[in-house]
């Protein structure tokens, strides 16, 4: 984040609009120095900062119904309406930013008597290279994206209370420690690893959720299917192989027969009425295939016979009422009506010939039945052809019903001469005749029992086969189940090397970091402090100052000065290796930024001439832009010679007091006296900000 | 300086176990360090759902 400029308008002290401030820039010249006296509003700039980037401001320094300058209530009338707010200007990346945050009071009838009205507002707008100015409506994601809330501890600070990094109220250590860990990366290392576990939870459920045993039952439950399968289709191969081997015994018989003087008259018999047997139970098997080839083609018609009845009703009852034939067309009688002349000649215009008109719109209507009449012409030839075809279905059905009975009528007298050839044979005085015969029945027994065997057994086929395709479809989905389950695996597998990777990178890089923060911190304050202390880092990133003795440092209550002089340290350690990391492309994803402003208040509040240089010497050199608030005596001698050259803007803001009397405070730049305290013009007090030159 | 004893810098690089993830493992970690870099500004984000199709998206 570079600053650019700041405006601000009845923000606290400062009436009116300032003029825009401007910022000196990263390079030779990046310190922006502003001197003021007591109260004359400093602390009201650095909060100008923090308050419009992040609506905070420092512990005790105002309201928000006080952020309107009271000169500038005093002069509204009851009921005016006032608006405080500040503007900055600042670039990230390549984008510009313009963000305004305004508070609007109404005035009473005094000027203690102040409503808000409404909540402060924050505008944010960027540009980027296209130089087109946008709205951005996510104001508090995009300012947190530049440059993080709880970071500002390090970025805009009160010189005058930055003990408080070393001396930190129990509510603030945690701050001050996720602001170090959010700045270097670490903070999000952390969250990964949070997110990552619960990630990887969810997936040990899913997968926990996919795995059953399930599968393997259904397996197990198809092998024994196939099983039972092959058993019945070898079943069924054995009984037709029993089936043939009859049949062939069968013929041998029949043929053996024929050979014997005896029987060959009676077998001869046979074999004649066996091929009238064939013949009619072909016949048979025809006829009924022909009643069904009936029954599918043509028999819907003899379910119409219903509607076809109905039909023939309701053309009856409209031929009753004269509604059919129509007999007149529509558009012949709407030229009647149009020549207001009926055909009979009569007038159908006057007033007189209301009736008869009301005749002729009457013949209209009827009229309109002209497309009924057609359709039942069409449907009359369609009803006819479906009663014809009813009477040939019954016609034709009778005649195949016939030769049906007469089929079964003779293949009933074949079988039966053919019992009674099988019993004369059998009780045929010849012992090898009836030998044979009773051979030949007990084969056709056999014959018929395996055939019927066999039927059973192709049901049973049949049954397995359905129960196999069932078994086979479920264990498909548990095979997709599976393999969603090796998925899940996989998922976990993943999620628990990217928890491991990070874990240890953040080990590594927390260890590393840890010992870079410690010696930059300890080589600024070696520089800056002449006692022996040495500054610590502690695991919960605190700062410590501790005093060597016999080789093992032990905790020292630091003074203010020392307190001040460490956490100027820190800052100064953390805003370098922030940029050395940056620079070396040694980072995670975090913060991204390769300028980091400092915006100091009163940083040489409490130290002597020696600290007040080495801080303005060192600290201001950390940082890319330096903004520092100062009062005369601050910035007299020592941080006036280490800044020298290095300044690029100088601001006064002149207070005007409203006492009648008031010492003068001036400060000099370049020749020039200017005086930081004036008479108040009226009852209250304001201060003006004006640039006063530069280096 | 006083005489402690400076504190010597780790040689393993820290990044290493990062850098050398196999193909997907290092996407989805580029993938979830984005994701907590956008919300680092939240304080407790809600990404839990966001890094599960992170991860179910790289591994398939």
């Amino acid at each position: 984040m570079r600053l650019l400029s700041l405006q601000a308008e009845n923000f606290r002290q400062f009436k009116g609009r300032t003029p825009e401030i401007q910022f000196g820039a990263p390079g030779d010249k990046p310190v922006t120095v502003f001197f003021g006296t007591n109260g004359s509003g400093k602390t009201a700039l650095l909060n100008a900062f923090t308050w419009t980037l992040y609506g905070k401001t420092s512990r005790g320094f105002l309201l928000p119904d006080q952020v309107v300058n009271n000169a500038a209530l005093r002069e509204a009338r009851p009921g005016d309406i006032v608006d405080a707010w500040v503007e900055i200007k600042f670039e990230h990346l390549d984008y510009r930013y313009v963000v305004r945050r305004t508070v609007r009071v109404r005035r009473g009838t005094t000027e203690a008597d102040v409503s808000p009205q409404g909540e402060p507002v924050t505008e944010l707008q960027y540009a980027g290279p296209d130089g087109q100015w946008r709205v951005e409506p996510s104001v508090v994601d995009s300012i947190g994206r530049i440059l993080p809330e709880d970071l500002h501890t390090y970025f805009f600070f009160d010189g005058e209370r930055i003990e408080r990094l070393v001396q930190p109220r129990e509510e603030e250590r945690a701050d001050i420690a996720n602001a170090t860990r959010k700045l270097f990366s670490l903070e999000i290392l952390e969250r990964a690893i949070r997110h990552v576990t619960a990630a990887k939870k969810t997936l040990e459920e899913e997968y926990e959720r996919i795995g059953d045993t399930q599968a393997v039952q259904l397996i197990e439950e198809k092998r024994k299917v196939e099983a039972d399968l092959e058993f019945a289709r070898e079943r069924f191969r054995e009984l037709g192989r029993n089936v043939d081997g009859a049949r062939r015994a069968e013929e041998e018989i029949q043929t053996r027969l024929r050979t014997l003087r005896a029987a060959k008259e009676i077998q001869e018999r046979r074999d004649a009425l066996l091929i009238d047997k064939s013949a009619r139970t072909t016949s048979l098997r025809q006829v009924t295939s022909d009643v069904s080839s009936l029954i599918s083609s043509r028999a819907y018609a003899v379910f119409l016979t219903a509607a076809c009845t109905t039909y023939r009703n309701v053309i009856e009852s409209m031929r009753q009422k004269g509604e059919l034939p129509a007999g007149i067309k529509k558009q012949f009688v709407e030229d009647l009506l149009a020549k207001n002349r009926c055909i009979c000649g009569r007038s159908l215009g006057h007033e007189d010939a209301h009736d008869a008109r009301q005749v002729v719109e009457g013949w209209r209507n009827r009229a309109g039945l002209v497309d009924v009449e057609e359709k039942a012409i069409r449907m009359g030839g369609e009803v006819r052809q479906l009663e014809l075809q009813t009477s040939q279905f019954w016609e034709q059905l009778g005649h195949f019903q016939e030769r049906r009975r007469a089929d079964r009528q003779e293949l009933s007298r074949i079988e039966e001469n053919l019992e009674n050839i099988s019993q004369q044979l059998r009780q045929s005085g010849e012992e090898e005749l009836g030998k044979l015969e009773r051979r030949l029945v007990d084969t056709k027994t056999a014959i018929e029992r395996d055939l019927l065997d066999q039927g059973s057994c192709n049901g049973l086929i049949k049954q397995l086969q359905t129960k196999l395709q069932e078994l086979e479809g479920r264990i498909e989905k548990h095979q997709a189940t599976e393999a969603k389950q090796q998925l899940a695996l996989r998922r976990l597998t993943a999620a628990r090397d990217v928890i491991a990777r990070i874990v240890d990178s953040k080990a590594r890089f927390e260890a590393k970091f840890r010992v870079d923060l410690t010696k930059r911190v300890r080589a600024l304050f070696d520089q800056i402090s002449f006692t022996p202390y040495v500054p610590e880092i502690t695991d919960e990133y605190a700062l410590r100052l501790r005093e060597s003795a016999g080789g093992m440092p032990l905790p020292v209550a630091a003074s203010q000065g020392e307190s001040q002089i460490l956490s100027l340290c820190f800052i100064g350690g953390v805003i370098s290796l922030a940029r050395e990391y940056q620079a070396k492309k040694e980072r995670l994803p975090g913060p991204d930024s390769s300028h980091f402003p400092l915006v100091m208040d009163s940083p040489f509040g409490s130290l002597g001439p020696n600290y007040r240089r080495q801080v303005a010497d060192h600290i201001t050199r950390l940082a890319d832009q330096v903004i520092i608030m100062v009062t005369n005596t601050q910035w007299r001698g020592e941080v006036e010679q280490s800044l020298r050259g290095r300044v690029g803007r100088y601001y006064v803001l002149q207070y005007f007091s409203p006492k009648n009397e008031v010492s003068p405070e001036t400060v000099e730049l370049a020749g020039v006296t200017h005086d930081l305290i004036k008479r108040s013009p009226s009852e209250f007090e304001y201060t003006t900000l004006s640039e006063v030159g530069h280096d | 300086m006083p005489d402690d004893k400076e504190p010597e810098t780790p040689t393993l690089d820290a990044f290493q176990p990062l850098r050398e993830a196999p193909g997907p493992i290092r996407t989805i970690i580029e993938r979830v360090l984005t994701l907590e870099q956008e919300r680092l500004y939240q304080r407790a984000p809600r990404l839990n759902d966001d890094v599960l199709r992170v991860i179910k998206e790289e591994i398939r």
